[in-house]
Order: C-alpha cells, then sequence, then structure tokens
C-alpha cells in the first residue's frame, strides 16, 4: 500500500470518469449525449428538411412533455435504488379526477394528493414492509388502475380551463410543452444537483444502511423518492388531460414502461446510485427522436417496437452488474 | 470499580454506561455491560472477538438499542433510535465496516447529514474547504472530489477518520482503526488521538492489539463472553494481567491438540498467480495438517483462498490436489474434486437464509449433480452430518435463519462434511461466534483434519490462528512472507512479520 | 408441524377462504359443471403462471411471456400454415417459446442485463414481430386440434385442465425432485451462496428463463385453442396475473416455499376470486383493485414471515 498517493492536479477525461465522483456518477449520462448527437447528425442529414422544421421540432415537444415528467420522477425512485412500475396507472388516475364533475380548485389538489398518496403507500410498502418494488408497486400500480377506471370508465370529460390552457398552443412563440420539459428539467436537476436531498439519495441508492449510519433519515429519502415520481406522473397526466382537453383512464398505460427506458437510457442503473436526470433528459430524447426520425423515413410503426426493445436490451447490457436476474 | 480509580478519574465520567445488555435471537451479545468515559481520557475496549466489544460499540452509536440497562452522556440518560440521534448527542463512531459510500465524493462522505451548518446550508466551496482542512490534519493528500470506492482500503481507513474527526463531537469511537493502515498512517492517527483527548474529548479505542493500547491509552475495561471483566488503568497493570483478563482460561483448554501425524502433499500450488493476487504463491498442504494464513487486514488473504477456490481465474502457475492438475478448472469442477470453501460472509456468501438445514447443508454435494438428475432422500445421512457437528435445532426442517450464529458456521462446515470435501478452505471460522461453539468448530477443523484431509484457514485473530493450525504463512500485500510452526510462532512473532514496518531485509 | 404448515403458501388459505364464503353465499359456484368451466378458463394461466414460478423462485421476473402468447397465436392463426400437420404447428409454436426463453436467459445471464428491462424489451421485440409477420390483420385458421386442446373435453374434463395438470407435474417433480429445482430454490434465495457452493447459477437461471418462455408458448396454445381465432394482443393481462398467481402460491424470490403445487393453487384461487367478483356483479376496475390488494397483501405476508423467526 502507498503511503502518500501522488495526486495530479489535472485528469484526463478518461480517468475523470473513472475517479471523479460526479463525472463516475455520469459516465452514462455522457454516453447517452453521445449517441443522442450522433442521432441528431443522422436526422440532419437523411431528412434534413423535415426534422429541422418548426411544426417537427414543436410537434416534438409537445408529444415528449409527459414522457419528460414521468422518467424525470423515476429517476428519482431509480437512484434510491427502487423501481416503479405505478407511474402509468398515477397518470391515467389524475386524468380521471381532474376531468372529474367537480370544482377545478377542488380536483386540482385532490388530483396531486392522490397521487403523493399512491407515492406514500408504494415508500412505506417498500421500505418499511420490505416488498420488492416491482412487486409493490406492480400491487398499486393494478389498484390505482382500478380507481381510475372506477372514477372514469370510458375517455371523456371535461378537464379545467387552465390545464387546457397552460397544455396547448404556443406562448412567446414556443409550444408550451417545451415549457413543462425545461421546468420539470430544472427542478429535477436542482433538488439531484443542489440541495442536500440529492447527495442523501446517491447515497441510499448505494447503500441504504450505511446511509443510515452515517445519520442520514434513509428511509424517509427513499419514500420521499417515490413520493415524487407519482408527483411527476400527476403533472404528467394534468399535462395530457390539458393537451387532449379530456380525460382517459388508460392514457398512462404506455408510459409508465417508457418512464424507465427514458432513466435507463439516460445512464441511471437500476441497482442505484449512479446516472441521474441530466442524463434523462438524453434518454428521453433518444426515444422520442427515435419514434420521430422512424416516423418521418416512413418506417412501419411496427418496427419502432423492435426498435424499442432492441435500445432497452442494448441500454441494460451496456453496464454489466455483479448479479444476474431482477 | 470498587473506588480504586486512579487520581485522573476523579470527578463524574462524561458517558456512563450501566446494567446494558443487548440479545440478538437466543445469542446474548452482552451483558449487565458498564463503562465509564472521563473527559480527556483514552480509554480502550479489550476483548476477544465476539466478546461483546462492537456490541458495546453499536449500543453507544445509535446502531442497535440495548434491550435493559442506561447510558448517561453528562449526567442525563439518552436513548439512541438510530445513529443520527447518537450523533446528534456528540458521539462520533469510526465504524470498523466501512460507513462510507462508494459512489460519493471524499467531500461528500466527510459532509453526508451534515451539509448544514448551525446557520445555513454549506455550499460546496466550504464543503471543498473544510474537506481539505480536515483531510491536511491527517497528513492525507487525498484529492476531495475523488470517488471513495477508487480509494485503497488504508486510504478510505483514514477517511472514515477524518469523517468522525470532522464531526466536532465529545465522544469518540474508534472501532479497530488500525487494522488496516501502515505504520506512518498508525502514528498520524494516534498523534491525532491524543490531541482529540488534550481537547477534553471522551475518547473509546477498541482494539486486541495490546501493544497499541499500551501505547495510547490511559484506561482499559476489559470484556470476556459480553460482560465487564474489569477496568484498569495502564499504568498500574500488565500486558500478562490484560491477557489473563481477556481470555480468562488456559489457551489450551479452548484448542484440541495437535496430532503432527502427516501424510503426502495433498494440495499444491506452485507459483500461481490470478488477476486480484498478481503476486505469484507457492504452498502445500498436506493431509492430517490445518495450515493458517495470518496477516493484517485486507493483505490478500480473501484473493489467495479465491484463487485456490477458483472464483478468480489462475493465469500463471499450477495447482495440484492429490495427483490431478486443477488449475484450468472451474471453482464448480474445483469444488467436485474435493475443494470446500467457507466464505467470510456467512449470511452474505455461505447461507440461504430463508431455506432449511437440510437444503443449506446439501447445497454442495447437490450441486456435483447434472442439472436434471434425480435427487434421493438424504434425510439420513443429513441427520448423522447433523448429529455429528452438535447443531442444536429441532431437526433438518429448521430454518437457518433461526439458529444462532455458531451453528449457522456448523451448517457451513457440515454441508462440505455431507459432501466429502478432501481439501476445506476456510475464511474466518469463527466470526461472530460465541466461546462455546469456537470450541466445538476447532474440534470439528481438527476431526476433518484428522481423517486424512487438510485446511487452510484465514483468520483475524492471531490466538485462534496459533491454537488451530500445525504450521502458518504469513502474508503481506500478497506475497507469503514468512512461514513457521504453529508450536513455535508468537503473536509478537507473527505480528511483526506482517508489519510492513517491521521490515528490515526489504527484497 | 410448524415446519409444514409454513410450507403452505398464502394461496391454501386463501382458497379454503374463498371456498367457504362461496358455499354460503353462491353454492352454485361449488357445483361440479361450474368448476369444470372455471378450470378451463383458468388451465391458460395456470400453464403460463407454472412457467413464471421457475424465474420468480429463481430471482428473476419474466414479462415477455403476454407478447409470447400473443406471437403464438399470431403465428397459430396464420393463413400460410394451412394444409400443414398441426404436430408441426404446435413444434413451432412451442420452439417459438423456447427460443424467446433462451434468449431472455442469455441476455440475463450473460450480459447480466436487468430481467425486468429486459424482458420487456424482448416484449416489445416480440410484438413488433408480432405485428409485421401478421401485417397488423390477425389470421383465423386454428387447426381443430388445438381448438380441442382448449375447448374439448374428455367425459366432464376439460381437456386443457387435463394440460394444466399434467404439466404440473412435470413442473413439480422439476422444481421437487430434480437437482434443477434444489438450484433454482438456492440460488433464488442467495445467488452468492450458491456460487460458493459450486452450483451452476447462470446454467440454471437461464433454464429457468427458457422453461418460462416454453411455458408460455404453452398457455398461448391452449388459451388460442380456447379462443379459436387470432386476436391482437391476446394474453396481454396474462403478465400481471401470472405473477400474481406465483406470487399467491408462495415461490417468491427463493424463500424455499410454493412451487408448482403453490402456484397451481395461486392461479385456482385468482381464478375464483375473479369470477365470484364477477356473480356478485363487480366490474373490471373492482377486479383490479381486488388484484391489487391481493398482491399486496399476499406479499406484505410472505415478507413478515421471512422477517419472523
Amino acid at each position: 500500500m502507498k503511503g502518500k498517493p501522488e495526486v495530479p492536479p489535472r485528469r484526463g477525461l478518461i480517468a475523470r470518469f473513472r475517479v471523479d465522483a460526479f463525472w463516475f456518477r455520469q459516465r452514462g449520462a455522457a454516453l447517452s449525449f453521445a449517441t443522442l448527437t450522433l442521432m441528431v447528425a443522422l436526422l440532419g442529414v437523411t431528412v434534413p428538411g423535415t426534422f429541422f422544421s418548426a411544426v417537427n421540432l414543436s410537434n416534438l415537444a409537445a408529444q415528449l412533455a409527459p414522457l419528460f415528467l414521468v422518467s424525470l420522477g423515476q429517476t428519482f425512485v431509480l437512484l434510491g435504488a427502487g423501481f416503479d412500475l405505478s407511474v402509468g396507472a398515477v397518470i391515467s388516475l389524475s386524468s380521471a379526477i381532474l376531468t372529474l364533475d367537480m370544482a377545478d380548485p377542488v380536483k386540482i389538489p385532490i388530483a396531486f394528493a392522490a397521487a403523493a398518496a399512491v407515492g406514500l403507500v408504494n415508500g412505506w410498502g417498500c421500505v418499511h414492509l420490505r416488498v420488492h418494488p416491482i412487486i409493490m408497486t406492480l400491487a398499486t400500480s393494478s389498484i390505482v388502475q382500478g380507481f381510475a377506471l372506477l372514477l372514469l370508465p370510458t375517455p371523456g370529460g371535461v378537464a379545467p380551463q387552465v390545464l387546457v390552457q397552460m397544455a396547448s398552443g404556443t406562448f412567446l412563440g414556443l409550444p408550451v410543452g417545451l415549457y413543462w420539459i425545461i421546468a420539470a428539467t430544472a427542478a429535477a436537476i436542482w433538488l439531484v444537483h443542489g440541495t442536500t436531498f440529492g447527495v442523501q439519495l446517491y447515497a441510499t441508492g448505494q447503500n441504504p444502511q450505511a446511509a443510515w449510519m452515517t445519520g442520514i433519515k434513509a428511509p424517509r429519502i427513499r419514500v420521499m423518492a417515490y413520493v415524487i415520481s407519482s408527483l411527476m406522473a400527476a403533472l404528467a397526466g394534468a399535462y395530457l388531460t390539458g393537451r387532449l382537453a379530456s380525460g382517459d383512464p388508460n392514457v398512462g398505460s404506455a408510459l409508465g414502461l417508457d418512464s424507465v427506458l427514458g432513466a435507463v437510457l439516460g445512464g441511471t442503473l437500476l441497482s442505484g446510485g449512479v446516472g441521474g436526470p441530466i442524463g434523462t433528459v438524453a434518454g428521453v430524447l433518444i426515444i422520442g427522436l427515435m419514434n420521430n426520425g422512424l416516423n418521418l423515413a416512413n418506417v412501419s410503426p411496427y418496427y419502432q417496437f423492435v426498435v424499442k426493445g432492441v435500445l432497452l436490451v442494448t441500454a441494460v447490457s451496456l453496464f454489466r452488474r455483479k448479479e444476474a436476474g431482477l | 470499580m470498587n473506588g480504586a480509580a486512579p487520581a485522573q478519574r476523579q470527578g463524574a465520567p462524561l458517558l456512563e454506561v450501566r446494567g446494558l445488555s443487548k440479545s440478538f435471537g437466543a445469542v446474548c451479545a452482552l451483558q449487565d455491560m458498564q463503562l465509564a468515559g472521563h473527559e480527556g481520557r483514552i480509554h480502550a475496549v479489550m476483548g476477544e472477538n465476539g466478546a461483546g466489544k462492537s456490541t458495546l460499540m453499536k449500543l453507544l452509536s445509535g446502531v442497535h438499542r440495548p434491550d435493559t440497562g442506561t447510558i448517561r452522556l453528562r449526567g442525563r440518560d439518552v436513548a439512541f433510535d438510530q445513529p443520527r440521534d447518537a450523533q446528534k448527542a456528540g458521539i462520533s463512531t469510526v465504524f470498523q465496516e466501512f460507513s462510507l459510500l462508494a459512489n460519493l465524493s471524499v467531500a461528500e462522505n466527510l459532509f453526508l447529514g451534515r451539509e448544514r451548518d448551525r446557520t445555513h446550508r454549506l455550499s460546496r466551496a466550504e464543503i471543498r474547504r473544510h474537506t481539505a482542512r480536515a483531510l491536511a490534519a491527517l497528513d492525507l493528500q487525498i484529492d476531495p472530489d475523488i470517488r471513495v470506492g477508487a480509494l485503497s482500503v488504508g486510504e478510505q481507513q483514514m477517511v472514515e477518520i477524518a469523517k468522525g474527526v470532522l464531526a466536532d463531537a465529545s465522544v469518540f469511537i474508534f472501532d479497530e482503526p488500525t487494522a488496516a493502515l501502515a505504520s506512518h498512517e498508525v502514528e498520524i492517527l494516534f498523534a491525532l488521538i491524543r490531541r482529540l483527548a488534550s481537547q477534553g474529548k471522551v475518547i473509546f479505542y477498541i482494539s486486541h492489539r495490546l501493544s497499541e493500547v499500551f501505547t495510547l491509552c490511559d484506561d482499559i475495561t476489559i470484556l470476556k463472553d459480553g460482560r465487564f471483566v474489569t477496568c484498569v488503568d495502564t499504568a498500574t497493570t500488565t500486558v500478562d494481567a490484560v491477557i489473563q483478563g481477556m481470555v480468562g482460561r488456559p489457551i489450551e483448554e479452548l484448542f484440541e491438540p495437535r496430532t503432527g501425524l502427516f501424510g503426502p502433499v495433498l494440495l499444491r500450488a506452485d507459483v500461481l498467480a490470478g488477476d486480484a493476487s498478481p503476486h505469484p504463491v507457492s504452498l502445500e498442504l498436506r493431509e492430517g495438517e490445518i495450515v493458517g494464513i495470518a496477516g493484517l487486514e485486507g493483505q490478500g488473504q480473501q484473493a489467495l483462498m479465491r484463487l485456490l477456490a477458483g472464483f478468480q481465474p489462475a493465469l500463471a502457475g499450477s495447482l495440484t490436489l492429490g495427483a490431478d492438475r486443477i488449475e484450468a478448472a472451474s471453482a464448480r469442477a474445483r469444488m467436485a474434486k474435493g475443494i470446500g470453501f467457507v466464505p467470510e460472509s456467512r449470511k452474505d456468501d455461505g447461507l440461504f437464509l430463508s431455506l432449511d438445514i437440510s437444503a443449506n447443508m446439501a447445497s454442495a454435494e447437490l450441486a456435483r449433480r447434472p442439472l436434471l438428475s434425480w435427487v434421493p432422500h438424504m434425510g439420513a445421512q443429513i441427520d448423522a452430518v447433523m448429529h455429528q457437528l452438535g447443531v442444536k435445532a429441532p431437526d433438518a426442517w429448521t430454518r437457518v435463519i433461526d439458529l444462532s450464529g455458531g451453528n449457522q458456521q456448523k451448517v457451513v462446515l457440515g454441508r462440505w462434511l455431507h459432501a466429502g470435501a478432501s481439501v476445506l478452505l476456510c475464511e474466518e471460522p469463527t466470526r461472530g461466534v460465541d466461546v462455546g461453539a469456537k470450541r466445538e468448530i476447532y474440534r470439528q477443523l481438527r476431526s476433518f483434519a484428522a481423517q486424512g484431509r487438510s485446511i487452510l484457514v484465514t483468520s483475524r485473530e492471531l490466538p485462534e490462528l496459533i491454537g488451530l493450525c500445525d504450521r502458518l504463512l504469513v502474508i503481506r500485500s500478497g506475497r507469503i512472507v514468512a512461514e513457521m510452526a504453529a508450536e513455535i510462532a508468537t503473536e509478537d512473532a507473527l505480528l511483526r512479520a506482517a508489519l510492513p514496518s517491521f521490515e528490515s531485509d526489504a527484497a | 408441524m410448524s415446519a409444514v404448515l409454513r410450507m403452505l403458501p398464502p394461496a391454501f388459505w386463501g382458497l379454503s377462504l374463498v371456498c367457504v364464503f362461496a358455499a354460503f353465499t353462491q353454492p352454485q359456484f361449488l357445483s361440479l359443471s361450474f368448476l369444470m368451466i372455471l378450470l378451463r378458463q383458468a388451465a391458460p394461466l395456470g400453464l403460463v403462471a407454472l412457467g413464471q414460478t421457475f424465474v420468480i423462485a429463481n430471482r428473476s421476473l419474466d414479462l415477455s411471456v403476454g407478447a409470447t402468447i400473443a406471437l403464438v397465436n399470431l403465428i397459430v392463426a396464420h393463413a400460410m400454415w394451412k394444409g400443414y400437420p398441426p404436430s408441426i404447428l404446435i413444434f413451432l409454436a412451442l420452439g417459438t417459446g423456447v427460443v424467446i426463453g433462451l434468449t431472455n436467459g442469455v441476455l440475463v445471464t450473460v450480459l447480466r442485463g436487468s430481467a425486468v428491462v429486459v424482458t420487456l424489451g424482448t416484449a416489445a421485440i416480440i410484438t413488433g414481430l408480432g405485428f409485421l409477420y401478421s401485417g397488423g390483420a390477425p389470421g383465423s385458421s386454428v387447426p381443430e386440434v388445438i381448438k380441442w386442446l382448449g375447448r374439448g373435453r374428455i367425459g366432464v374434463v376439460p381437456v386443457s385442465g387435463l394440460v394444466w395438470l399434467t404439466f404440473g407435474i412435470v413442473a413439480w417433480v422439476l422444481l421437487r425432485r430434480l437437482a434443477l429445482g434444489r438450484y433454482i430454490f438456492a440460488a433464488g434465495d442467495n445467488p452468492s451462496a450458491a456460487t460458493y457452493s459450486g452450483i451452476p447459477v447462470n446454467r440454471t437461471l437461464l433454464v429457468s428463463h427458457v422453461l418460462s418462455g416454453f411455458f408460455a408458448a404453452l398457455g398461448g396454445l391452449v388459451l388460442t385453442g380456447l379462443v379459436g381465432t387470432g386476436a391482437l394482443n391476446l394474453g396481454a393481462d396474462y403478465v400481471l396475473s401470472s405473477i400474481v398467481a406465483v406470487i399467491l402460491g408462495g415461490a417468491v424470490f427463493g424463500g424455499g416455499a410454493g412451487g408448482a403445487v403453490g402456484t397451481m393453487l395461486g392461479t385456482a384461487l385468482l381464478v375464483m376470486v375473479l369470477n365470484l367478483l364477477t356473480v356478485f356483479g363487480v366490474d373490471e376496475p373492482g377486479k383490479l383493485i381486488v388484484q391489487g390488494l391481493v398482491i399486496a397483501a399476499a406479499a406484505i405476508l410472505y415478507q413478515q414471515g421471512r422477517r419472523g423467526g
């Protein structure tokens, strides 16, 4: 063992990703951004006119906003070494609640309170009752989806006017979806990289027991991650409800799994403690550009399933884990 | 204490423990414990492994809650539900098992949970500045931004210590802090501990290294089998008296007599090297022989064992079991040929906790069978092994999670007895096991060897190695640097060989 | 005795309770003819859940079973196979399941991807391939033999029920009588300890996934026979239901309890409860809620039992 290590004042780029704590946690994000750059270049070369058109880009922003919201929320749970399969159902539930026959100032808070309650239950089950996150959130997902269908059996209902205004059209010449994306991303990045909670979340995800021994309220941190995820899902539900101007009890069903895809493609590891919202931005954009690119290139939508699956499998295979299984 | 306290210990102690007891399941880890820490004094807590030192410290640091008894801090009773409470009360602990987070930087680790000053949240720049100062105080040249997972074990230990020091507490607990340190780092640490004491802090120093305790500490509290034995002033006691208090029984009673009858070489490694153990190692195990590997923490013992067991591929050299060359064989193939492996961490790597004794014991024997082979009924054999080892359980269908540490360890040993292993690679055979079970395990290991098989053992406990083994190898930085017969080996001689500072004839 | 009680899966108690409840409120529910209808309905799910048992007991998960069922359905119902002997078609369907399982297994064991994400990924790929293969318009030429598998009866007993029972016994032998089963439970409880005992952990997990793929395909065949035609997204709800049946059966991540019998009881309980709810006029939403509550309750009970002692 060397007694006094030599500390070079500056490290090379590669060494920095290996040695420097911040960069180590963001190495997946770096890879995602590299991929994203390649994709943009590819689209720019193959379909330059259509891809960079204002219509296409603003459509992209409007379409991707909900996925941004849930993926960012999912990122918190994954960082804390959890897993939230219930976000799709929460989106649907908030859409159902927001189109209930009630006054806006009543139902909007109810929608978010319900989401927070789901997050609390998820966290309580996973953290305090030690049920495996996949099983726990599978269970709540089923329950929440049931309630969504109970409240709103078929698509319909009237969305709150304020949401319709906030989720459609443009503001200052830019599509409103973009503002949702920027606001959510900024908030997530601030929470993870600018607050005490963020560091504690990384610590908890790495090793809950060790984090607890250092005096962190690790259980509370993990529960909070689930609550944040649920609240972000409710926001996505609000955006979708506003954009469609009506409710849909199944609107979130596809988004639940895509939220994991966005976070994982962005370099957040399922084992916790590595990754973050910056990478998730790239991950979601990769999904969006892939779908967009395949559409623009007139590829059969059936191929999108295949490509998405291949992307997913590639992403999880990039960082080899120690153990096989879940 | 019978009023025999020396003059320097007058006055009310800052921290006082009375009647403290703690049980884990059926195992009583600590019983009616007492302890008193005075300001400005360095107080050693000594005892054998499993004597209850770590449990006591975990109670003081809020990791466990006591079953009975009181902890008084500055004359007031305190109760800690979680480590955070103890830290807030001003008790800072440097844990033996690292509580550092590998994915965080040194600075983030040092300030985890105390990112807030009394008045405001510390900025990143402030945290870095404080970190740099704390590291400088320990004479450490470590970049505050570096990921802890990228540091060496010794560096991690120093960061752990820096974290404790930074906490600005009134009570400091050091749990075996020198286990992974080089000698000059030990000097720095001692200077630091003395400085803390001179500032009026209470220091508890847990160690079983007598030399350290006698150079550093003012008081010594001795524990044995989870009970308080005595508290003495270092100045008025002797090494022999302390050992007498810790052991309390002649060593011969604990260990089986050696047979001294060895057969031919059973396992031979010849300049064997692997990825994690790049230095070629040569060693021989004879039939009937128990060989121990001694060394400081993290000197490559684990890598060597796993290289021999086949969990690390051999890159060079040869390994022979009986007449077979096995260095190219997988771990599974080696096990089928008769190598058994008892991993250090019983719960993480050894046991199937929610399965029953039968499934746990049968696993290694079953592992030799093809995937789709019929499993015969093995109840009688399992019962026989359980009986032979004296596993205390109602029947073979008892889940191992319900067993004590000693019985769990017997189940792991029984696995290899049942599988008919001829060579046992055994890491820390008695870790977390009470004294009664220790003796039983020593007896079993000796009788295993007496049947013409051989055992290679690693242990942190030098007395254990000396008492249990026939021959000892000392490992330092992945190299075997000394070899001696256990009969003539002493702790002192082993430590001399194991410590880099004693090295005079460097190759 | 306590050991015996501990080995009984949650589904055993649940099923007893439901039967007593049904006996008092809906006695016709327990008549032989109705039970046989339930059996026919339960068989496809039961087969899929048997496959899921291997992976869940092995501390993994297969979320691609739904897509596998759908693909098998599209293959079997496709018009291009008209005139071929049905045995080839059955072989092809089961072979597809094995290939899917093998792919999942390789990705999970060799590339060490998370089973959740990997099987989601393969599910997406399989779904896409199914759409491409059928061109979005599923065929309707299901061979009579396969229809017989799904709908036929021998005496009063549905053929599908017999298939389920037969493969239940196969699964029981694999899990409780062969080395494979011991490996699965050991690796599911503690993969690291299994490795240090010399158990071939990766190979075991690979075989578990292959078995899951095979059983999913078999379930898909029987379900296709029951439905009698090609349908897009057939079996989508079987992913969740099969996991529920395994959890109710007690074979959660090693644990040592449960297994083939547990999962069969779990399937029976799930199907009974869902049908009882129908009888009481509870719709889809209510069923989802009950299903979720049942999973949560079983998982929490199991976890508490595991911690105790």
